[in-house]
């Protein structure tokens, strides 16, 4: 009996201790992060200077960074949510405020006026350290004038997505927060309207595109970016990041470029930032993390690396004079139009919105 | 004998970390706001029950249905034949062929979903010969999708049971006069029942679960359970999705009783 018990405890030690190679002395911090959303060079020059050792994972949604962070298994220092979940998680408690006394390198840096407007306000303002930023808007291909014109047109923008009239091939995000975002936007009301009757309105409207479409417009995630380059879709609900991560792969290919983005005067800017968690068992590390990130060389270079609109004025003039990056046609917010952001409304208006979505795909 | 009996110990604690604390977990996720991740907001509630009328799930458990069922009868269809004809082969390669029929399972299934996804997109490979379809999202898609998944674990019972036929039993009906369609109405075609149900569960309990074909080819407006339940999952409704997969292993659970009902000495069950 003893022996049995003996093998039965090896068997579960065996399990558990997969798990825990790859330990070390050094001193840790854990990043939760997107996948190919931060140069790996400087995670390792950060590692050298301050001699320690970066425990990095990716994720592919803010929901599983949520879900992540609240299994516990991990007590992450940093985060590089977007600002809806970062409002989530703030109204949960789950954030610790950041101590900008700590992130000296604050001073010789300044935000864009345009992106910190939109969450200095906010409550959940103090808990974040903005990253990257950029558009939701559709990406198209081009070889299919029409579109552009479409888009172009006096009620074109959003509202192209859901005009079957047009009988393109429309590819909406899997998501009900941005798809029943742009069909308000589209309607001219703001993307965090919890107005029934507007939202209502919104689902009438992506219902009747739907039932119309008779089939050409379907739902997608990360599929959406490579059929529009490719051809299969003629517009899509797409991030600003979705496009540029496109552009780079073809240009790295050497193949022909047949797609553009469009962002309509009014949508919504996402802003991934940092934020430190209450699980963070080290948090001026955490700062130090942030800090090295605001040092301009360090910035540009990771800028360089992503490919993402930097959120650091400066690092943009870096880009755009020293590397040669063309922001002009993509700059998140031009003159003359109007952006908001997600905010975190409550469980009841998530709830809300993912029955709106489940309705219109089944009806 | 009684040494070797401890080598199973290892087994059980395997099976219990992995199949059966998980599954209690299920079990009590359906019943109460039971969230591994947050304990202290623990509450026993049926509310979790109430999503069993919700649209989206009687949606999905629809299509589950429909799309498992029509999949299972024409690889019944195709299926019977094709073991049929294998079983009879009188070739000294009757192996070599028969393993043939494997070979397409020996490709990763999410590959072969993927293959099937680009060819039912208009830019494919197919536009080399002047074809281009536009049918992902299409119920013609999922199923011509599914059939090619599902076919060869219809085949496989069916074959197992024919070839190990007694030929004795078809000789004798012959010889008392019955022509080649009775013998094989009323000896073939019960004789091979077991392997029939067999086939139809092995079918229809995968085809029913389907998780990445109908994600990849429904083009999101088609959602079958095992969608709902990983879109219930990153919602962070773990409750709902327990329920959900409650009753899809209440379901599977029917039809493995069936299973052993029909085929007591479990010889289809490959």
């Amino acid at each position: 009996m003893r022996k049995s018990v003996i093998i039965s405890v090896l068997a579960v030690f065996v399990m558990f201790s997969v798990s825990l190679v790859g330990c070390s002395s050094k001193e840790k911090l854990y990043v939760l992060n997107w996948g190919e959303y931060m140069n790996p060079d400087l995670i390792d020059k950060f590692e050298t200077e301050n001699n320690v050792k970066v425990v990095y994972e990716e994720v592919g949604s803010n929901e599983e960074m949520e879900i992540k962070l609240k299994q516990g298994i991990t007590d992450y220092d940093i985060m590089i949510p977007s600002e809806y979940m970062i409002d989530k998680l703030s109204q949960e408690n789950l954030l610790l405020p950041i101590n900008y006394n700590l992130l000296t390198n604050l001073e010789s840096v300044e935000f864009f006026e345009d992106a910190k407007v939109l969450y200095e306000e906010e409550d959940f303002g103090q808990y974040l350290v903005p990253y990257f930023f950029g558009t939701v808007g559709i990406m198209y291909n081009t070889n299919n004038e029409l579109v552009k014109t479409a888009l172009e047109s006096e009620n074109g923008g959003f509202c192209t997505l859901f005009d079957e009239t047009n009988d393109f091939r429309v590819g909406l995000y899997d998501s009900p927060r941005d798809t029943i975002g742009a069909a308000l936007m589209c309607l001219g009301y703001s993307v965090n309207s919890n107005n029934d009757a507007q939202l209502g309105e919104a689902e009438t409207l992506i219902e009747t595109a739907l039932a119309k479409s008779l089939g050409s417009i379907r739902f997608g995630q990360d599929d959406l970016k490579g059929d529009v380059a490719k051809g299969n879709l003629d517009l899509a609900l797409v991030y600003s990041g979705d496009y540029f991560e496109m552009v780079f792969e073809y240009e790295e290919e050497e193949t022909d470029i047949e797609f553009d983005y469009f962002a309509p005067n009014h949508t919504n800017i996402w802003i991934d930032a940092f934020v430190i968690p209450n699980t963070s068992k080290n948090t001026d590390l955490a700062h130090k993390f942030i800090n090295f990130f605001l040092d301009i060389d360090n910035a540009a270079e990771n800028a360089d690396w992503v490919g993402y609109t930097p959120v650091i004025s400066e690092v943009y003039d870096v880009m755009v004079n020293d590397y040669g990056y063309d922001y002009d046609h993509y700059y998140p917010q031009p003159e003359g139009s109007s952006r908001e952001v997600f905010k975190y409304l409550g469980s009841e208006h998530a709830q809300k919105l993912n029955t709106i979505l489940n309705a219109v795909r089944i009806s | 004998m009684k040494s070797l009996r401890r080598l199973i110990y290892p087994y059980i604690a395997w099976l219990t970390v992995l199949i059966i604390i998980p599954f209690l977990f299920i079990v009590l996720a359906t019943i109460s706001t039971f969230h591994i991740f947050n304990s202290y907001t623990f509450r026993f509630t049926f509310d979790s029950l109430r999503f069993l009328t919700d649209p989206i799930f009687l949606n999905a458990f629809k299509n589950s249905i429909k799309f498992a069922g029509i999949t299972t009868v024409i690889c019944l269809a195709v299926g019977y034949p094709v073991a049929y004809f294998f079983a009879n082969i009188k070739s000294k390669n009757k192996t070599l062929y028969v393993a043939l029929l494997i070979v397409p399972i020996w490709s990763n299934m999410i590959v072969r979903i993927i293959a099937w996804e680009n060819v039912f997109k208009p830019v494919s490979i197919l536009n080399l010969f002047n074809l281009s379809f536009d049918m992902i999202g299409s119920d013609i898609a999922i199923i011509i999708a599914m059939v090619s998944m599902y076919l060869p674990f219809m085949i496989f019972p069916i074959y197992a049971v024919l070839d190990k036929m007694d030929h004795g039993y078809i000789e004798a009906s012959r010889d008392l006069g019955a022509n080649s369609f009775q013998s094989f109405y009323k000896v073939t075609l019960p004789l091979s029942l077991g392997g029939i149900v067999s086939g139809i569960i092995m079918t229809l309990l995968p085809a029913m679960t389907a998780f990445a074909l109908p994600e990849r080819i429904g083009g999101g407006t088609t959602i079958l359970l095992g969608n709902l339940i990983e879109k219930e999952i990153f919602r962070g409704s773990f409750s709902t999705a327990a329920t959900v997969s409650f009753v899809v292993m209440i379901v599977m659970l029917g039809f493995f009783m069936l299973i052993v009902r029909f085929d007591k000495e479990g010889e289809t069950l490959l």
